[in-house]
């Protein structure tokens, strides 16, 4: 049948009802399904939609799922005015003792088909051909009853393409770069044109979880949390249905994606979580890794003893299994707590290990790293020259090595020398070269961060509207990329310019929103801030501007 | 079924009503009294099963006698889904539920109980359940009494009062209910929430049904001698029926427990019995232990041999929908002989063009366009065995594979014999597969 002449049907059997209705759309692949939702949503306006994606769940009822994921002013809706999008109802999968997979949700959907269409909703179900057939076998009473079917056929992929996608590989150079865009598209398109009833089920979810967990990684170097996030819990619940040993990568990722979005606490659940399965599956080359990602977690919590004890245990292990290139990186780390610390010995001395381990296996790649971390030990300590020394060899090293993503960083701590210094030509000279490398290499990660020491430097320069523009530019980067914990500090910045002016009720707005985010993520420097809101408020009753 | 937000002023005549009235899902109260829309087709039907029925059941059509029979009859009642079954035990319940004849309980299994957690033992506890709400109905409040001590000594026990304060707290309906004794037997809607999944009360009284089936069945029944004559005292009733529809839709291993395995205790319980069960059920019942001496099928209607019966079949459609509006004469015919005599497929056949029209008046290519979607979904559904068991033209009903096909609708059955859906029967990938069969 003519695709339009379905479609036409659709929109006829389901436009302004009175009733409640279940339907089946069966398509061929999940950008078939996506485009129908699409359609759907432009063509029923009378209609408030709502999408449930059964995937990341494991129901074995759909009407249970439905009472637990529909919110509760649809659930007591009693008018026919919402329509329910389903999908993921062929990812409602487990595995049977024999090996074989079924689908989860099809036995008790017969029994459930009374409680569906009494519904004062319009259910549409968007299931795969293979998930079609087995729901008229297994769920005839339920099919007897469901005329509304709707069956859209389609070219599909072949397995071949799928198969270069992997191969492919991650993109080395970090950042939000137009080829990583690129990169998730594709892999998007291949997800959606994923034959949704390929012969060999196994096969099918295998590639759906490995496409899932490079759209993990991808969205996350491109700074999407969210999307990063669901991508990889998708994998994790598919993996877990199916009872398969990818556990540990998966939790893996999904600490990593926790980590730079400094969710810390659900970071440690999942590294744990990948460092049980590694331990149990006897995956014993990943275990170093593991615990050198519970140290950095420790380390962003500021528990360094913690830190320390794992980083340690990461140092055992990559020693055990042979893992040597490893362990610069750790060393590197190690570095950091005692920088954090503010023992500089210690610190210089760890990181000078990681320039050995690096240089000695030929990790020469994050030896930039390295060298800018001993130029702010040396910043730190006020050694103007020295840290200049290492932040060239820094430079330098992350130039001849292609790892140009680092060299924002770089220049925009050689920018901060020259603050310190109060050389604001300098100063604003390297933090523009920051700006353009982290910009130019998608490092949009630091831009935020940038952008505030520009505004500070105008701050400085008593340049009002240029440092207000700044800080502006720092907000709206930083809330971009999720790196929502550092804007305590650009309002309160921005609080600062306003007091400078008199502006004392703009500086009020801006001190108590640095408070507020202060409170949720950066308690440590809240007393600056509540210092400044009580000097306001004295100005405030000063000046009898309430 | 479908939640309406109002009745319908038939036959409709706008496309968005007709869509729905047409859609196999919709299914109004056919005897409602403002908007019939039964029609009797007992001119068409081979009706000779249901005198039969209504003979074992002590009622003589000709002449509305009723002499209670000597013992508990049991019937089972089967037919393809979609034949009439419900509309058919609800004439049934009609006629005989009156005061000189029986004291009805109709049971329709989807509305009481949640049909996916429904399990064997329930069907004992729905029975008490249905009748003392029947009782308390009719105001008989001396029976209601005997049942609920009789509910209270079978299943109380020590978890009992625990139970029902729990479920009290989250539910309303339980606690309207109050004045019943433990859940609330004979309470309004307690029944469906009470045993919808594990609870403490559903097991408890799942946990007792089982260990002493028999004896709660010995003390049904003397509790039912003492019910019966309170029932007939208040000329409510000469005695008392049960009908129950609605357990095609139960699983299956339900009924095959209560009907085929366990046939032997349900003919322990001292009331008459009416039980609709699956087509399939039907045959399995047969070749099971215990006999159930009276079983009738509703047989589809013979469109072909039949004088007057596509007349009756165009009543039917013209009751739900203007017909002048919404379908051309030769289109409508074409529905009915594609529907097999089966009612729900005629709407099915209708509802499917009226779709393939997208609301304008049905034309023949219309149907055809039906006719095929239709058709292809059926020969989707066929494995090898079924083509085996097709291009051997022998069926038997008792056989799996020729059951899953009556089940399906693939076979219909009309008096006598077995046919192929004429939806299947002209669908051409079936046709070309046939012309090459030996």
């Amino acid at each position: 049948m003519e695709e339009q002449q379905l479609r036409n049907e659709m929109l006829f059997t389901l436009s302004d009802r009175d009733t409640g209705t279940v339907a089946l759309v069966v398509t061929g692949n999940e950008r078939q399904r996506k485009e129908l939702i699409f359609f759907l949503k432009e063509h029923l306006s009378e209609y408030k939609f709502f999408d449930v994606d059964l995937t990341p769940h494991n129901y074995t009822s759909l009407h249970r799922a439905l009472t637990e994921l529909l919110p509760q002013e649809i659930q007591a809706a009693t008018a026919t005015e919402w329509l329910i999008n389903i999908t993921g109802l062929e990812n409602a999968l487990y595995r049977t003792p024999d090996g074989n997979i079924e689908f989860s949700i099809v036995d008790q959907l017969n029994f459930e088909r009374e409680l569906l269409f009494k519904q004062p909703q319009i259910l549409m179900l968007w299931i795969s051909k293979s998930f079609y057939v087995t729901l008229r076998k297994n769920a005839p009473d339920l099919m007897h009853w469901l005329s509304k079917r709707f069956i859209f056929n389609v070219e599909t992929m072949s397995p071949e393409i799928a198969e270069e996608a992997f191969e492919k590989g991650a993109i080395k150079q970090q950042g939000n770069i137009t080829k990583r865009t690129d990169r998730i598209s594709e892999l998007n398109s291949i997800f959606e044109r994923l034959c949704l009833d390929h012969d060999d089920k196994l096969r099918l979810i295998k590639d759906k979880i490995n496409i899932l967990l490079l759209l993990g990684k991808e969205y996350r170097e491109a700074f999407d949390f969210e999307h990063s996030e669901e991508a990889l819990l998708k994998a994790l619940s598919l993996n877990n249905k199916l009872n398969w040993n990818e556990k540990g990568d998966i939790a893996f990722e999904l600490g990593n994606t926790y980590l730079q979005f400094n969710k810390l606490d659900k970071a440690l659940i999942f590294y744990n979580l990948s460092l049980t399965e590694n331990l149990s599956q006897k995956k014993e080359n990943n275990v170093g890794t593991n615990y050198h990602k519970l140290g950095i977690v420790y380390a962003e919590k500021r528990n360094w003893a913690l830190a320390l004890e794992n980083y340690q245990k990461a140092i055992e292990w990559k020693t055990k299994t042979g893992n040597d290139f490893e362990l610069g990186d750790t060393y590197h780390q190690v570095g950091m707590v005692f920088e954090e610390q503010r023992n500089w010995p210690l610190a210089l001395e760890n990181y000078q290990k990681a320039i050995k381990w690096k240089t000695k296996t030929g990790d020469d790649l994050e030896l930039g790293g390295t060298y800018h971390q001993v130029g702010m030990v040396y910043a730190e300590q006020r050694n103007w020259p020295l840290a200049l020394q290492h932040y060239q060899k820094a430079i330098e090293w992350s130039t001849k090595t292609g790892n140009e993503f680092e060299l924002g960083g770089t220049y925009h701590q050689v920018g901060m020398v020259y603050e310190e210094q109060r050389n604001w030509p300098l100063a604003l000279q390297h933090y523009q070269k920051a700006i353009d490398w982290n910009t130019k290499t998608g490092n949009e990660f630091q831009l935020g961060g940038t952008c505030h020491h520009v505004g500070i430097v105008y701050a400085e320069q008593r340049n009002w509207p240029l440092a207000l523009k700044h800080y502006q530019k720092a907000i709206e980067w930083n809330t971009k990329t999720g790196n929502v914990f550092q804007l305590g500090r650009t309002y309160h910045q921005i609080g600062r310019v306003y007091e400078e002016q008199s502006a004392f009720k703009q500086a009020k707005e801006y001190y108590l929103m640095s408070k507020a985010n202060f409170e949720l993520y950066d308690t440590a420097n809240i007393d600056v801030t509540l210092r400044s809101l009580q000097r306001i408020e004295e100005k405030i009753q000063a000046s009898g501007n309430t | 079924m479908a939640i309406q937000k109002g009745g319908y002023n038939y036959p409709v005549k706008t496309v968005s009503e007709a869509r729905t009235v047409t859609e196999p899902e919709f299914q109004p109260d056919l005897f409602d009294e403002q908007h019939p829309l039964y029609v009797n087709l007992d001119d068409i039907r081979d009706t000779s099963y249901l005198s039969d029925l209504y003979f074992d059941l002590g009622f003589n059509i000709r002449d509305n006698s009723f002499e209670p029979s000597t013992d508990y009859i049991k019937i089972i009642f089967s037919g393809h889904r979609g034949c009439g079954k419900s509309a058919e035990l609800r004439r049934i319940y009609n006629k005989l539920n009156n005061g000189e004849i029986y004291f009805t309980v109709f049971i329709d299994l989807e509305q009481e109980v949640e049909v996916g957690s429904f399990q064997y033992a329930d069907f004992f506890s729905l029975l008490i359940h249905k009748l003392i709400e029947q009782l308390a109905e009719h105001g008989i409040e001396s029976g209601v009494a005997t049942l609920q001590d009789l509910a209270k000594r079978l299943f109380e026990t020590e978890t009992s009062e625990k139970t029902t304060k729990g479920v009290s707290k989250t539910s309303a309906d339980l606690e309207g209910g109050g004045g019943f004794s433990l859940f609330g037997w004979g309470g309004k809607a307690s029944f469906k929430q009470a045993f919808s999944g594990e609870n403490e009360i559903s097991n408890n009284v799942r946990r007792e049904v089982k260990r002493n089936t028999l004896r709660i069945i010995y003390e049904f029944n003397a509790a039912m001698v003492d019910v019966r004559s309170r029932i007939e005292a208040q000329g409510k009733g000469r005695d008392v029926l049960f009908i129950i529809d609605g357990s095609e839709k139960i699983q299956s291993s339900v009924y095959e427990e209560l009907f085929v395995k366990n046939g032997n205790i349900i003919s322990e319980i001292s009331v008459n019995m009416l039980t609709a069960v699956p087509i399939t059920a039907h045959y399995q019942i047969e070749k099971a232990p215990y006999k159930f001496n009276n079983r009738y099928t509703v047989p589809m209607i013979k469109l072909e041999t039949v004088q007057n019966s596509v007349a009756k079949m165009k009543q039917i459609v013209a009751t739900r929908i203007d017909l002048e509006t919404f379908i051309e004469t030769d289109a409508l015919d074409k529905c009915i002989h594609y529907s097999g005599g089966c009612i729900r497929q005629l709407f099915q056949v209708i509802h499917t063009s009226l779709k393939k029209s997208l609301g304008a008046k049905i034309k023949l290519e219309d149907v055809s366009r039906a006719v095929k979607e239709l058709g292809q979904d059926l020969w989707e559904y066929l494995d090898s065995v079924h083509m085996e068991v097709i291009k051997n033209d022998s069926f038997r009903p008792a056989d799996k594979p020729v059951g899953e096909l009556l089940y399906m609708l693939i076979l219909l059955k009309y008096n006598g014999k077995i046919l192929i859906n004429p939806l299947l029967e002209d669908y051409p990938d079936f046709v070309q597969w046939k012309a090459q069969q030996p």
